[in-house]
């Protein structure tokens, strides 16, 4: 496409938007709504993702070792625990930090435990971190397998229904966004449709002086794209402010169990995600009803 | 230039607009095509245009047979025709300069181009001097002449023109008459299909006759319907 003729498609594409008026508005304002609700399940999917994370990180297998496991064999076998592909970190939770956490527990009845630290009832153990809840049960065959290793504690109901609630938002978030993705084209290219019945007149001349398919089709194509773009563009300011103010009320909370991603870490994942949408949106509208209604 | 080889063209409706037409046109000749209305005359110019496509037989233009082309080469078809209609055709919002600069830009022209050609093809029409008006401030045979400088602005070989005196009175017909034969004279081949009796009687041009979609006459000569 050389560069005067995309000049003459923005200008066409504009002239028509503007032409036009209100059903680009009332397009804009459909599109608009449409990824404001698609962008609140965009930043639900990106935080839940980044919970399930959280969660996933205090999800440790607990592994203890045998009672004479001697340290210099402890070292060896972190070595092996951080050596399968699904661990990402072993950290030694020694027989003195159990007893310690027992005091803890025990609070102002911790007396009951003096005397233990020369006879610890406890073992030595570690905390292991996977890299993928989903894959827990054989990686908790496979420590079983290291020698030194006693007993493992099995967390996998938790950590099933962690996966669980993040695969149901996963989905449910897919489906919303496909829905209204498609809502969002079907209104654009009803909008395309008038656009191409408002200007049948000059294609008809386009047609018979020779232009080709094409020239006549991307002026409806960009027209398609700037109004999915400006509703985006608008849904991304308004979705970053009602972010932002989330942020800050939920701030107020002292959330210890997790935290929501910070607004610097997404703005560009919204505003590219949501241009992109948008272009698509109004790219794919256009197709369609050219497709349907402009015979070249 | 233009072969036509035993042509028909049949509608899903299952009318028969033109039946078994042959006639060949030369490069630079002026031709009426006569005949009453319904004759087949309108479904001729489609298949020039490829607006439509014959049922059976052969249309070559130029060297090219028609109903071959693939559909991304059909503008490259339409560019070698230009095409004048009864009811002009305009873009009422863009002014007579427009008009014509339009037919250049959907086809590539560079603005150097449009500003070399539009003001020659206005000087050609007479109308240099109506370039900033609209297609609603002119009269009905200017506004034709207007659609006459947009058929030329890509210097077709072809020059169809559709019932261009229709709509005109006389003195305004023979004005457009005159222009198109001037056109001709340039080298320009002119195909004008017409109910205008004066002029072709009066032009003594090739004449193609079509009745009930067949062909009834094709010799140079006058309208020559009182006869039938």
């Amino acid at each position: 496409m050389k560069a005067s003729d995309f000049r003459y498609f923005i200008s066409q594409a504009l002239r028509s938007f503007f032409r036009n008026g209100l059903m680009s508005v009332t397009s804009i304002f459909t599109v608009l709504c449409c990824m404001l609700i698609l962008g609140l399940f965009l930043v639900i999917t990106i935080n839940v993702n980044h919970i399930a994370n959280q969660v996933q990180d205090q999800c440790q297998i607990q592994a203890f070792m045998d009672e004479k496991t001697s340290a210099s064999q402890l070292s060896t076998i972190k070595t092996q625990l951080e050596g399968l592909e699904n661990v990402s970190s072993a950290e030694l939770f020694t027989k003195a930090d159990a007893l310690e956490y027992m005091r803890e527990m025990f609070a102002e009845n911790a007396d009951a435990l003096n005397g233990l630290e020369n006879d610890n009832p406890f073992r030595d153990s570690y905390k292991i971190s996977l890299k993928d809840l989903s894959l827990a049960a054989q990686t908790i065959e496979q420590i079983k397998t290291v020698k030194g290793v006693a007993d493992v504690e099995n967390k996998q109901p938790m950590m099933d229904n962690v996966l669980s609630v993040t695969n149901t938002v996963k989905h449910l978030s897919f489906w919303i966004m496909l829905i209204l993705g498609l809502v969002s084209i079907f209104i654009i290219a009803n909008t395309i449709k008038l656009a191409l019945y408002a200007r049948r007149k000059e294609i008809n001349v386009m047609k018979f002086v020779g232009a080709t398919n094409w020239f006549i089709r991307w002026p409806f194509i960009f027209e398609g794209i700037i109004i999915g773009v400006i509703g985006a563009v608008i849904a991304f300011a308004l979705t970053s402010w009602g972010y932002i103010i989330s942020l800050g009320y939920l701030s107020g909370f002292n959330l210890d169990m997790f935290t929501l991603k910070n607004y610097n870490d997404i703005w560009w994942i919204l505003l590219s995600c949501f241009i992109g949408i948008g272009a698509f949106i109004g790219a794919a509208g256009s197709g369609i009803s050219i497709r349907k209604h402009l015979d070249v | 230039m233009i072969y036509f080889s035993n042509v028909t063209k049949t509608y899903e409706n299952g009318t028969t607009a033109l039946d078994n037409v042959s006639f060949h046109i030369e490069k630079g000749e002026f031709v009426f095509v006569v005949g009453p209305s319904g004759a087949g005359k309108s479904t001729l110019t489609r298949l020039l245009m490829h607006e439509e496509l014959p049922t059976s037989g052969s249309i070559i233009i130029d060297g090219i047979k028609v109903e071959d082309l693939r559909p991304s080469d059909i503008p490259y078809l339409r560019r070698s025709i230009g095409v004048v209609f009864q009811d002009f055709r305009l873009l009422d919002d863009r002014t007579v300069y427009e008009n014509i600069a339009f037919a250049m830009k959907v086809v590539g022209a560079t603005r150097r181009e449009i500003r070399r050609q539009v003001p020659a093809l206005l000087s050609v029409v007479g109308l240099s001097n109506k370039a900033r008006l609209f297609p609603t401030q002119l009269s009905r045979g200017e506004a034709q002449r207007v659609a006459v400088a947009r058929a030329l602005a890509n210097n077709p070989p072809i020059l169809l023109a559709d019932e261009p005196t229709a709509s005109l009175p006389p003195k305004m017909a023979e004005e457009i008459v005159a222009l198109l034969t001037d056109i001709n004279l340039r080298g320009t081949t002119v195909i004008m299909s017409t109910h205008a009796k004066d002029i072709v009687d009066m032009m003594q041009k090739r004449v193609i006759a079509i009745e009930d979609g067949q062909l009834v006459r094709d010799e140079k000569g006058g309208y020559g319907y009182e006869s039938k």
